[in-house]
Protein backbone atom coordinates (compact mmCIF):
# COMPACT_ATOMS: atom_id res chain seq x y z
CA UNK A 1 0.00 0.00 0.00
CA UNK A 2 2.45 2.18 0.98
CA UNK A 3 4.43 1.86 -2.38
CA UNK A 4 1.35 3.09 -4.16
CA UNK A 5 1.88 6.61 -5.54
CA UNK A 6 -0.25 9.37 -4.75
CA UNK A 7 -1.46 11.21 -8.06
CA UNK A 8 -3.17 14.67 -8.14
CA UNK A 9 -5.39 15.98 -10.97
CA UNK A 10 -4.78 19.59 -11.87
CA UNK A 11 -7.59 21.30 -13.77
CA UNK A 12 -6.93 23.69 -16.29
CA UNK A 13 -8.47 27.50 -17.20
CA UNK A 14 -10.10 25.53 -19.96
CA UNK A 15 -11.48 22.88 -18.13
CA UNK A 16 -8.89 19.91 -18.96
CA UNK A 17 -7.13 17.22 -16.21
CA UNK A 18 -3.91 16.49 -15.58
CA UNK A 19 -2.48 13.68 -13.58
CA UNK A 20 1.03 14.09 -11.90
CA UNK A 21 2.50 12.82 -9.17
CA UNK A 22 1.88 14.66 -5.95
CA UNK A 23 5.23 14.01 -4.63
CA UNK A 24 6.62 15.71 -7.69
CA UNK A 25 4.21 18.58 -8.07
CA UNK A 26 4.67 19.50 -4.25
CA UNK A 27 8.75 19.48 -4.92
CA UNK A 28 8.25 21.80 -7.81
CA UNK A 29 5.34 24.05 -7.13
CA UNK A 30 5.26 25.96 -3.86
CA UNK A 31 1.40 27.01 -4.94
CA UNK A 32 0.28 23.55 -5.80
CA UNK A 33 2.00 21.95 -2.57
CA UNK A 34 0.34 25.04 -0.50
CA UNK A 35 -2.77 23.87 -1.84
CA UNK A 36 -2.67 20.13 -1.16
CA UNK A 37 -1.71 20.76 2.25
CA UNK A 38 -5.15 22.82 2.92
CA UNK A 39 -6.67 19.82 1.08
CA UNK A 40 -4.72 16.65 3.20
CA UNK A 41 -7.06 17.15 6.47
CA UNK A 42 -10.09 16.05 4.75
CA UNK A 43 -8.70 13.57 2.75
CA UNK A 44 -6.52 11.66 4.81
CA UNK A 45 -8.51 9.00 5.04
CA UNK A 46 -10.83 8.88 1.92
CA UNK A 47 -9.08 7.05 -1.11
CA UNK A 48 -10.33 9.91 -3.46
CA UNK A 49 -8.45 11.49 -5.64
CA UNK A 50 -7.59 15.71 -5.28
CA UNK A 51 -8.57 17.41 -8.37
CA UNK A 52 -7.51 20.91 -7.90
CA UNK A 53 -8.38 24.26 -9.88
CA UNK A 54 -5.73 26.27 -11.71
CA UNK A 55 -7.79 28.99 -13.08
CA UNK A 56 -4.71 30.87 -14.45
CA UNK A 57 -3.27 28.14 -16.71
CA UNK A 58 -5.10 26.99 -19.86
CA UNK A 59 -4.21 23.13 -21.01
CA UNK A 60 -1.56 24.05 -23.32
CA UNK A 61 0.34 25.98 -21.11
CA UNK A 62 -0.24 23.37 -18.12
CA UNK A 63 0.85 20.27 -20.44
CA UNK A 64 3.99 21.98 -21.38
CA UNK A 65 4.64 22.61 -17.26
CA UNK A 66 3.99 19.31 -16.22
CA UNK A 67 6.52 17.77 -18.87
CA UNK A 68 9.15 20.28 -17.40
CA UNK A 69 8.32 19.38 -14.07
CA UNK A 70 8.88 15.62 -14.16
CA UNK A 71 11.90 16.03 -16.08
CA UNK A 72 13.03 18.12 -13.48
CA UNK A 73 11.67 17.06 -10.23
CA UNK A 74 11.11 13.08 -10.84
CA UNK A 75 14.11 11.80 -9.03
CA UNK A 76 13.05 8.77 -11.25
CA UNK A 77 13.82 10.13 -13.77
CA UNK A 78 16.45 12.95 -13.38
CA UNK A 79 20.17 11.79 -14.08
CA UNK A 80 22.48 13.36 -11.77
CA UNK A 81 21.77 15.57 -8.84
CA UNK A 82 18.89 17.55 -9.96
CA UNK A 83 20.48 21.51 -8.89
CA UNK A 84 23.71 20.89 -11.24
CA UNK A 85 22.16 22.33 -14.40
CA UNK A 86 21.77 25.65 -13.27
CA UNK A 87 25.25 25.73 -12.69
CA UNK A 88 26.45 24.77 -16.10
CA UNK A 89 27.74 27.13 -19.17
CA UNK A 90 25.94 27.04 -21.95
CA UNK A 91 27.51 24.72 -24.13
CA UNK A 92 28.65 21.86 -21.00
CA UNK A 93 26.79 19.00 -21.42
CA UNK A 94 24.01 18.05 -18.59
CA UNK A 95 21.47 15.95 -19.30
CA UNK A 96 18.69 18.65 -18.51
CA UNK A 97 20.29 21.57 -20.02
CA UNK A 98 19.82 20.47 -24.03
CA UNK A 99 16.11 19.64 -22.32
CA UNK A 100 16.32 23.32 -20.93
CA UNK A 101 17.09 24.63 -24.49
CA UNK A 102 14.18 23.04 -26.25
CA UNK A 103 11.76 23.92 -24.16
CA UNK A 104 12.47 27.40 -24.10
CA UNK A 105 12.63 27.28 -27.88
CA UNK A 106 9.33 28.25 -28.73
CA UNK A 107 7.18 31.54 -29.86
CA UNK A 108 6.98 34.06 -27.79
CA UNK A 109 3.27 34.11 -26.52
CA UNK A 110 4.28 30.33 -25.27
CA UNK A 111 7.27 31.88 -23.20
CA UNK A 112 5.01 34.27 -21.83
CA UNK A 113 2.60 32.19 -21.11
CA UNK A 114 5.31 29.70 -19.23
CA UNK A 115 6.47 32.99 -17.27
CA UNK A 116 3.38 33.91 -15.73
CA UNK A 117 2.67 30.05 -15.44
CA UNK A 118 5.73 29.21 -13.54
CA UNK A 119 5.41 32.66 -11.87
CA UNK A 120 1.77 31.60 -10.60
CA UNK A 121 2.77 27.98 -9.71
CA UNK A 122 5.68 29.60 -7.85
CA UNK A 123 8.18 27.25 -9.80
CA UNK A 124 11.42 29.23 -8.99
CA UNK A 125 13.75 26.80 -11.39
CA UNK A 126 11.20 27.22 -14.59
CA UNK A 127 10.47 30.96 -14.09
CA UNK A 128 14.39 31.35 -13.99
CA UNK A 129 14.51 29.49 -17.30
CA UNK A 130 11.67 31.08 -18.92
CA UNK A 131 12.81 34.92 -17.83
CA UNK A 132 15.90 34.56 -18.87
CA UNK A 133 14.84 33.26 -22.45
CA UNK A 134 12.53 36.05 -22.46
CA UNK A 135 15.92 38.44 -21.71
CA UNK A 136 17.96 36.87 -24.49
CA UNK A 137 14.92 37.61 -26.91
CA UNK A 138 15.56 41.31 -26.65
CA UNK A 139 18.72 40.87 -27.90
CA UNK A 140 19.42 42.21 -31.37
CA UNK A 141 16.11 43.65 -31.46
CA UNK A 142 15.11 47.06 -32.12
CA UNK A 143 13.08 49.02 -29.91
CA UNK A 144 9.89 49.11 -31.82
CA UNK A 145 10.71 45.14 -32.38
CA UNK A 146 10.79 44.20 -28.69
CA UNK A 147 7.24 46.11 -28.79
CA UNK A 148 6.40 44.33 -31.39
CA UNK A 149 7.46 40.87 -30.43
CA UNK A 150 5.92 40.58 -26.54
CA UNK A 151 2.85 43.49 -27.32
CA UNK A 152 3.66 46.25 -25.26
CA UNK A 153 2.18 49.15 -26.15
CA UNK A 154 4.03 52.28 -26.46
CA UNK A 155 3.03 54.83 -23.68
CA UNK A 156 5.77 57.52 -24.62
CA UNK A 157 4.29 60.65 -26.40
CA UNK A 158 6.74 61.38 -29.50
CA UNK A 159 8.07 64.53 -27.82
CA UNK A 160 9.06 62.31 -24.60
CA UNK A 161 10.50 59.59 -27.00
CA UNK A 162 12.54 61.80 -28.61
CA UNK A 163 13.88 63.13 -25.20
CA UNK A 164 14.31 59.87 -24.09
CA UNK A 165 16.47 58.50 -27.13
CA UNK A 166 18.24 61.48 -27.33
CA UNK A 167 19.28 61.10 -23.40
CA UNK A 168 20.03 57.32 -24.46
CA UNK A 169 21.60 57.97 -28.39
CA UNK A 170 24.89 55.61 -27.46
CA UNK A 171 23.05 52.88 -27.01
CA UNK A 172 21.02 52.94 -30.25
CA UNK B 1 -8.27 38.12 -41.75
CA UNK B 2 -8.66 41.98 -39.87
CA UNK B 3 -11.79 40.06 -37.14
CA UNK B 4 -8.64 37.32 -36.81
CA UNK B 5 -5.74 40.18 -36.29
CA UNK B 6 -8.19 41.77 -34.09
CA UNK B 7 -9.16 38.68 -32.18
CA UNK B 8 -5.05 38.80 -31.96
CA UNK B 9 -4.42 41.61 -30.40
CA UNK B 10 -7.10 41.28 -27.80
CA UNK B 11 -5.63 38.07 -26.87
CA UNK B 12 -1.94 39.86 -26.64
CA UNK B 13 -3.98 42.75 -24.84
CA UNK B 14 -5.74 40.96 -22.28
CA UNK B 15 -2.79 38.80 -21.60
CA UNK B 16 -0.07 41.41 -21.49
CA UNK B 17 -1.39 44.40 -20.07
CA UNK B 18 -3.09 42.85 -16.92
CA UNK B 19 -0.22 40.71 -16.06
CA UNK B 20 3.13 41.43 -17.35
CA UNK B 21 3.25 43.34 -14.44
CA UNK B 22 5.77 45.31 -12.87
CA UNK B 23 7.50 42.19 -11.04
CA UNK B 24 7.35 39.74 -13.54
CA UNK B 25 9.04 42.45 -16.00
CA UNK B 26 11.44 43.35 -13.38
CA UNK B 27 12.52 39.46 -13.29
CA UNK B 28 13.14 39.74 -17.11
CA UNK B 29 15.24 42.76 -17.39
CA UNK B 30 17.16 41.16 -13.89
CA UNK B 31 18.18 39.00 -16.37
CA UNK B 32 19.74 41.05 -19.35
CA UNK B 33 23.66 40.23 -19.49
CA UNK B 34 25.62 43.13 -18.00
CA UNK B 35 28.40 42.40 -20.71
CA UNK B 36 25.81 44.15 -23.34
CA UNK B 37 25.33 48.02 -21.62
CA UNK B 38 23.14 48.60 -24.45
CA UNK B 39 20.76 46.24 -23.64
CA UNK B 40 18.99 47.40 -20.45
CA UNK B 41 19.61 51.08 -21.57
CA UNK B 42 17.21 49.87 -25.04
CA UNK B 43 14.91 48.05 -22.71
CA UNK B 44 14.39 51.52 -20.30
CA UNK B 45 12.69 53.04 -23.63
CA UNK B 46 10.27 50.20 -24.56
CA UNK B 47 6.93 52.10 -22.14
CA UNK B 48 7.32 53.98 -19.67
CA UNK B 49 6.64 50.90 -17.42
CA UNK B 50 9.85 49.27 -18.42
CA UNK B 51 11.70 52.63 -17.61
CA UNK B 52 10.36 52.86 -14.24
CA UNK B 53 11.66 49.49 -13.56
CA UNK B 54 15.22 49.78 -15.16
CA UNK B 55 16.06 52.71 -13.32
CA UNK B 56 14.88 51.98 -9.90
CA UNK B 57 17.48 51.92 -7.48
CA UNK B 58 16.40 49.05 -6.05
CA UNK B 59 16.23 47.15 -8.89
CA UNK B 60 19.51 48.43 -10.15
CA UNK B 61 21.02 47.38 -6.86
CA UNK B 62 19.78 43.73 -7.38
CA UNK B 63 20.87 43.30 -11.07
CA UNK B 64 24.28 44.22 -9.57
CA UNK B 65 23.95 41.83 -7.08
CA UNK B 66 22.33 38.93 -8.98
CA UNK B 67 25.40 39.17 -11.80
CA UNK B 68 27.87 39.29 -9.34
CA UNK B 69 30.99 41.06 -10.67
CA UNK B 70 30.91 43.93 -13.07
CA UNK B 71 31.73 42.60 -16.43
CA UNK B 72 34.91 43.65 -18.52
CA UNK B 73 33.79 45.70 -21.34
CA UNK B 74 37.36 46.90 -23.13
CA UNK B 75 40.56 48.40 -22.23
CA UNK B 76 41.91 51.83 -22.87
CA UNK B 77 44.87 52.85 -24.15
CA UNK B 78 47.32 55.36 -25.01
CA UNK B 79 47.98 55.60 -28.77
CA UNK B 80 51.84 55.83 -30.03
CA UNK B 81 51.29 59.10 -31.59
CA UNK B 82 49.57 61.77 -29.45
CA UNK B 83 46.34 61.61 -30.63
CA UNK B 84 43.68 63.58 -28.92
CA UNK B 85 42.04 60.37 -26.61
CA UNK B 86 42.77 56.96 -25.52
CA UNK B 87 41.93 54.36 -27.94
CA UNK B 88 39.45 51.61 -26.64
CA UNK B 89 39.38 48.06 -27.60
CA UNK B 90 36.06 45.62 -26.78
CA UNK B 91 36.61 42.55 -25.00
CA UNK B 92 36.09 39.72 -27.33
CA UNK B 93 33.80 37.87 -24.67
CA UNK B 94 31.58 40.63 -24.09
CA UNK B 95 29.44 41.32 -26.34
CA UNK B 96 29.61 44.82 -25.96
CA UNK B 97 29.05 47.77 -28.76
CA UNK B 98 29.57 50.43 -26.55
CA UNK B 99 31.35 53.03 -27.12
CA UNK B 100 33.20 55.51 -25.22
CA UNK B 101 31.90 58.90 -26.56
CA UNK B 102 34.43 61.28 -25.07
CA UNK B 103 34.75 65.24 -24.87
CA UNK B 104 38.02 66.12 -26.11
CA UNK B 105 40.03 68.50 -24.19
CA UNK B 106 40.73 72.00 -25.51
CA UNK B 107 42.87 70.58 -27.84
CA UNK B 108 45.08 68.50 -25.49
CA UNK B 109 46.13 65.19 -25.71
CA UNK B 110 44.81 63.24 -23.21
CA UNK B 111 47.45 59.79 -22.15
CA UNK B 112 44.77 57.11 -19.59
CA UNK B 113 46.61 56.88 -16.38
CA UNK B 114 44.17 54.64 -14.56
CA UNK B 115 40.49 53.10 -14.60
CA UNK B 116 38.64 52.01 -11.66
CA UNK B 117 35.26 52.12 -9.60
CA UNK B 118 33.42 53.12 -12.91
CA UNK B 119 35.63 55.83 -13.40
CA UNK B 120 38.36 56.53 -16.15
CA UNK B 121 41.63 58.87 -14.88
CA UNK B 122 43.16 60.88 -17.54
CA UNK B 123 46.20 63.04 -17.43
CA UNK B 124 46.60 66.58 -20.15
CA UNK B 125 50.48 66.66 -20.00
CA UNK B 126 50.68 69.78 -21.63
CA UNK B 127 48.32 71.68 -19.58
CA UNK B 128 49.25 69.90 -16.20
CA UNK B 129 45.46 68.78 -15.76
CA UNK B 130 44.10 65.74 -14.53
CA UNK B 131 40.45 64.68 -15.94
CA UNK B 132 38.60 62.38 -13.92
CA UNK B 133 35.75 61.37 -16.63
CA UNK B 134 32.77 59.22 -16.40
CA UNK B 135 32.04 57.81 -19.60
CA UNK B 136 28.69 56.97 -19.33
CA UNK B 137 27.46 60.04 -18.19
CA UNK B 138 30.54 62.16 -20.36
CA UNK B 139 30.97 64.10 -17.00
CA UNK B 140 34.66 65.22 -16.52
CA UNK B 141 36.34 66.86 -13.69
CA UNK B 142 39.35 68.60 -14.47
CA UNK B 143 41.77 69.08 -11.61
CA UNK B 144 45.16 70.82 -11.82
CA UNK B 145 47.61 68.35 -11.45
CA UNK B 146 50.12 68.89 -8.03
CA UNK B 147 53.48 68.17 -9.93
CA UNK B 148 54.28 68.23 -13.56
CA UNK B 149 52.70 65.25 -15.56
CA UNK B 150 56.34 64.46 -17.45
CA UNK B 151 55.96 61.13 -19.18
CA UNK B 152 57.63 58.60 -16.42
CA UNK B 153 57.88 61.11 -13.99
CA UNK B 154 54.36 60.44 -12.24
CA UNK B 155 51.48 57.95 -12.14
CA UNK B 156 48.33 58.58 -10.47
CA UNK B 157 45.17 56.43 -9.47
CA UNK B 158 41.69 57.04 -9.49
CA UNK B 159 39.37 55.64 -6.47
CA UNK B 160 35.99 55.39 -4.77
CA UNK B 161 36.06 57.38 -1.66
CA UNK B 162 33.16 55.72 -0.18
CA UNK B 163 34.08 53.43 3.02
CA UNK B 164 32.64 49.88 2.57
CA UNK B 165 31.06 50.23 -1.03
CA UNK B 166 31.13 47.35 -3.32
CA UNK B 167 31.70 49.63 -5.91
CA UNK B 168 28.72 48.30 -7.73
CA UNK B 169 27.15 51.63 -8.54
CA UNK B 170 29.20 54.17 -6.85
CA UNK B 171 29.82 56.29 -9.65
CA UNK B 172 28.99 59.70 -9.22
CA UNK B 173 29.64 59.45 -5.75
CA UNK B 174 32.91 60.86 -3.95
CA UNK B 175 36.05 60.06 -4.84
CA UNK B 176 40.13 60.33 -4.64
CA UNK B 177 42.70 60.85 -7.11
CA UNK B 178 46.33 59.70 -5.99
CA UNK B 179 48.82 60.96 -7.54
CA UNK B 180 52.34 59.71 -7.36
CA UNK B 181 55.47 62.46 -8.94
CA UNK B 182 59.24 62.44 -8.99
CA UNK B 183 59.98 66.63 -8.88
CA UNK B 184 63.19 66.91 -8.58
CA UNK B 185 66.40 66.51 -11.02
CA UNK B 186 68.24 64.14 -8.95
CA UNK B 187 65.23 61.87 -8.80
CA UNK B 188 65.57 61.10 -5.18
CA UNK B 189 62.04 63.04 -3.83
CA UNK B 190 59.20 61.22 -4.19
CA UNK B 191 56.12 62.57 -3.63
CA UNK B 192 52.52 61.31 -2.81
CA UNK B 193 49.80 63.72 -3.18
CA UNK B 194 46.12 62.99 -2.49
CA UNK B 195 43.11 64.70 -4.05
CA UNK B 196 39.11 64.19 -2.16
CA UNK B 197 36.75 65.37 -4.27
CA UNK B 198 34.49 66.98 -0.94
CA UNK B 199 37.36 69.00 0.32
CA UNK B 200 38.32 69.92 -3.95
CA UNK B 201 41.81 69.62 -2.77
CA UNK B 202 44.89 68.45 -2.78
CA UNK B 203 46.34 66.63 0.60
CA UNK B 204 50.10 67.69 2.33
CA UNK B 205 51.94 65.83 0.20
CA UNK B 206 54.09 62.65 1.39
CA UNK B 207 57.38 62.84 0.62
CA UNK B 208 60.12 60.18 0.76
CA UNK B 209 63.53 60.21 0.38
CA UNK B 210 64.04 56.95 -1.38
CA UNK B 211 67.60 56.91 -3.54
CA UNK B 212 68.16 56.02 -7.01
CA UNK B 213 64.84 55.89 -8.76
CA UNK B 214 64.58 57.45 -12.18
CA UNK B 215 61.53 56.96 -13.78
CA UNK B 216 57.90 55.62 -13.04
CA UNK B 217 56.79 52.78 -15.67
CA UNK B 218 53.63 53.30 -17.86
CA UNK B 219 51.79 50.64 -16.44
CA UNK B 220 48.41 50.97 -14.33
CA UNK B 221 49.22 50.80 -10.74
CA UNK B 222 47.24 48.22 -8.49
CA UNK B 223 45.18 48.83 -5.53
CA UNK B 224 44.98 46.36 -2.95
CA UNK B 225 43.92 46.90 0.14
CA UNK B 226 45.11 50.10 1.15
CA UNK B 227 47.85 49.87 -0.49
CA UNK B 228 48.57 51.18 -4.04
CA UNK B 229 51.39 49.69 -5.88
CA UNK B 230 53.68 50.89 -8.89
CA UNK B 231 56.28 49.41 -10.75
CA UNK B 232 59.38 51.70 -11.13
CA UNK B 233 62.59 52.08 -13.00
CA UNK B 234 61.47 49.33 -15.51
CA UNK B 235 60.12 46.48 -13.40
CA UNK B 236 63.21 46.60 -11.27
CA UNK B 237 61.05 47.22 -7.56
CA UNK B 238 57.83 48.48 -6.62
CA UNK B 239 56.48 52.06 -5.29
CA UNK B 240 53.91 51.41 -2.43
CA UNK B 241 52.19 54.03 -1.02
CA UNK B 242 49.86 52.93 2.01
CA UNK B 243 46.75 55.03 1.63
CA UNK B 244 46.04 54.87 5.79
CA UNK B 245 49.74 55.65 6.93
CA UNK B 246 49.91 58.27 3.89
CA UNK B 247 53.47 57.00 3.59
CA UNK B 248 55.66 55.81 0.59
CA UNK B 249 58.06 52.31 0.63
CA UNK B 250 59.82 50.49 -1.37
CA UNK B 251 59.22 46.63 -2.78
CA UNK B 252 62.06 44.45 -4.26
CA UNK B 253 61.13 42.45 -6.81
CA UNK B 254 61.99 38.48 -7.97
CA UNK B 255 64.99 38.54 -10.47
CA UNK B 256 62.30 38.64 -14.12
CA UNK B 257 65.78 39.13 -16.13
CA UNK B 258 65.08 42.40 -17.20
CA UNK B 259 61.29 41.96 -18.68
CA UNK B 260 58.24 43.68 -17.78
CA UNK B 261 56.09 42.48 -15.05
CA UNK B 262 52.57 43.05 -14.21
CA UNK B 263 51.19 44.08 -10.86
CA UNK B 264 48.16 42.08 -10.01
CA UNK B 265 45.78 41.30 -7.43
CA UNK B 266 45.72 37.45 -6.35
CA UNK B 267 42.28 35.75 -5.62
CA UNK B 268 43.81 35.30 -1.50
CA UNK B 269 44.51 39.06 -1.87
CA UNK B 270 47.85 39.01 -1.89
CA UNK B 271 49.87 41.07 -3.98
CA UNK B 272 51.31 39.42 -7.38
CA UNK B 273 53.38 39.67 -10.48
CA UNK B 274 52.72 38.43 -13.64
CA UNK B 275 55.32 38.25 -16.09
CA UNK B 276 56.32 36.42 -19.52
CA UNK B 277 59.46 34.24 -19.40
CA UNK B 278 60.86 32.90 -22.40
CA UNK B 279 57.32 31.48 -23.78
CA UNK B 280 55.42 31.06 -20.30
CA UNK B 281 53.68 33.37 -18.59
CA UNK B 282 55.10 33.09 -14.94
CA UNK B 283 52.55 34.33 -11.49
CA UNK B 284 54.68 34.97 -8.43
CA UNK B 285 52.43 36.04 -4.88
CA UNK B 286 53.61 37.84 -2.09
CA UNK B 287 54.83 35.68 0.90
CA UNK B 288 55.51 36.58 4.76
CA UNK B 289 58.00 33.74 6.02
CA UNK B 290 58.04 33.11 10.04
CA UNK B 291 60.47 35.38 11.08
CA UNK B 292 58.03 38.05 9.65
CA UNK B 293 59.96 39.07 6.39
CA UNK B 294 58.04 39.48 2.85
CA UNK B 295 59.51 37.52 0.06
CA UNK B 296 58.17 36.50 -3.42
CA UNK B 297 57.11 32.57 -4.11
CA UNK B 298 56.50 31.41 -7.66
CA UNK B 299 52.66 30.51 -7.85
CA UNK B 300 52.12 28.86 -11.52
CA UNK B 301 53.69 28.92 -14.48
CA UNK B 302 51.53 28.13 -17.31
CA UNK B 303 51.92 28.25 -21.27
CA UNK B 304 48.92 30.15 -23.04
CA UNK B 305 48.59 28.16 -25.78
CA UNK B 306 49.39 30.21 -29.63
CA UNK B 307 50.38 33.47 -28.14
CA UNK B 308 53.75 33.89 -26.80
CA UNK B 309 56.53 34.38 -28.93
CA UNK B 310 59.81 35.36 -27.28
CA UNK B 311 58.80 39.06 -27.62
CA UNK B 312 55.42 38.75 -25.84
CA UNK B 313 54.91 40.77 -22.95
CA UNK B 314 52.19 41.12 -20.22
CA UNK B 315 51.08 44.79 -20.36
CA UNK B 316 48.03 44.62 -17.67
CA UNK B 317 45.33 42.71 -15.69
CA UNK B 318 41.98 43.17 -15.30
CA UNK B 319 41.36 42.62 -11.73
CA UNK B 320 38.22 40.68 -10.60
CA UNK B 321 37.84 39.01 -13.89
CA UNK B 322 41.34 37.59 -13.89
CA UNK B 323 41.81 38.71 -17.77
CA UNK B 324 45.66 39.10 -18.73
CA UNK B 325 46.46 41.56 -22.08
CA UNK B 326 49.31 40.17 -23.80
CA UNK B 327 51.45 42.65 -26.08
CA UNK B 328 53.00 40.31 -29.11
CA UNK B 329 55.15 40.73 -32.18
CA UNK B 330 52.08 39.35 -33.93
CA UNK B 331 49.37 41.23 -32.35
CA UNK B 332 47.47 41.65 -28.64
CA UNK B 333 46.01 38.93 -26.87
CA UNK B 334 43.68 38.64 -23.59
CA UNK B 335 44.04 36.10 -21.36
CA UNK B 336 41.62 34.27 -18.72
CA UNK B 337 43.39 33.02 -16.30
CA UNK B 338 40.35 30.84 -15.07
CA UNK B 339 39.64 29.41 -18.10
CA UNK B 340 42.89 29.32 -20.11
CA UNK B 341 41.43 31.10 -23.31
CA UNK B 342 43.26 33.09 -25.77
CA UNK B 343 41.48 35.49 -27.72
CA UNK B 344 43.07 37.99 -29.85
CA UNK B 345 42.03 41.88 -29.59
CA UNK B 346 43.90 43.66 -31.77
CA UNK B 347 46.34 43.43 -34.92
CA UNK B 348 48.47 46.18 -33.34
CA UNK B 349 51.75 45.76 -31.86
CA UNK B 350 52.79 48.57 -30.32
CA UNK B 351 51.01 48.91 -27.14
CA UNK B 352 52.69 49.73 -24.24
CA UNK B 353 50.25 49.68 -21.55
CA UNK B 354 46.87 49.21 -21.39
CA UNK B 355 43.72 49.95 -18.51
CA UNK B 356 40.87 47.70 -18.37
CA UNK B 357 37.71 48.92 -18.00
CA UNK B 358 35.50 47.05 -15.99
CA UNK B 359 31.81 48.21 -14.95
CA UNK B 360 28.37 48.24 -14.81
CA UNK B 361 26.05 49.90 -17.05
CA UNK B 362 22.88 50.74 -15.98
CA UNK B 363 20.50 53.32 -16.88
CA UNK B 364 20.86 54.91 -13.15
CA UNK B 365 20.55 58.55 -14.13
CA UNK B 366 18.64 61.17 -15.97
CA UNK B 367 15.77 59.60 -17.65
CA UNK B 368 13.46 58.86 -14.79
CA UNK B 369 11.04 61.68 -15.38
CA UNK B 370 8.92 60.32 -17.43
CA UNK B 371 7.93 57.67 -15.12
CA UNK B 372 7.10 59.49 -12.32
Amino acid sequence: MASEKKVVFLRSSDGEAFEVSEEVISAASVTIKGMIDEESPSRADTAATTTLAIPNVTAATLSRVLHYVNKHFDAAAVVGRPDDYIFCAPGDEHPLARFDDDFVDVDNDTLIDLVHAAEYLHIKKLFDLTCKAVADKLKGRTIDQIRETFGIVNDYTVEEEVEVYRENSWAF
Amino acid sequence: MARRRRRQRQRQQQRWEPELNEDVTAEILLRIPPDEPAHLFRASVVCKLWLRVASDPAFLRRYRDFHRGAPLLGFFYNPDSSGPFPGFLYNPDSAASWRPQPRHGKGCARCVYDCRHGRVLLGEISRSKLVVWDPFSNHCEELQAPSSLCPFQSNAVVLCAEPGCNHHSCRGGRFRVVCLSINDPDCTTLHAHVYSSESRSWSTPAPAQLAGIHYFDMKRAALIGDGIYCTIDHGHRILKYDLVEHRLSLIGMPSLYGNDPVLMQNEDGSLGIACVLGSRLHLWSTMVNAEGVAGWVEKRVILPEGVISFEANVIGFAEGVEVFFISTVVGAFTFELKSGRVRKVSEHTGYCGITPFISFFTPDRGCSKWTK
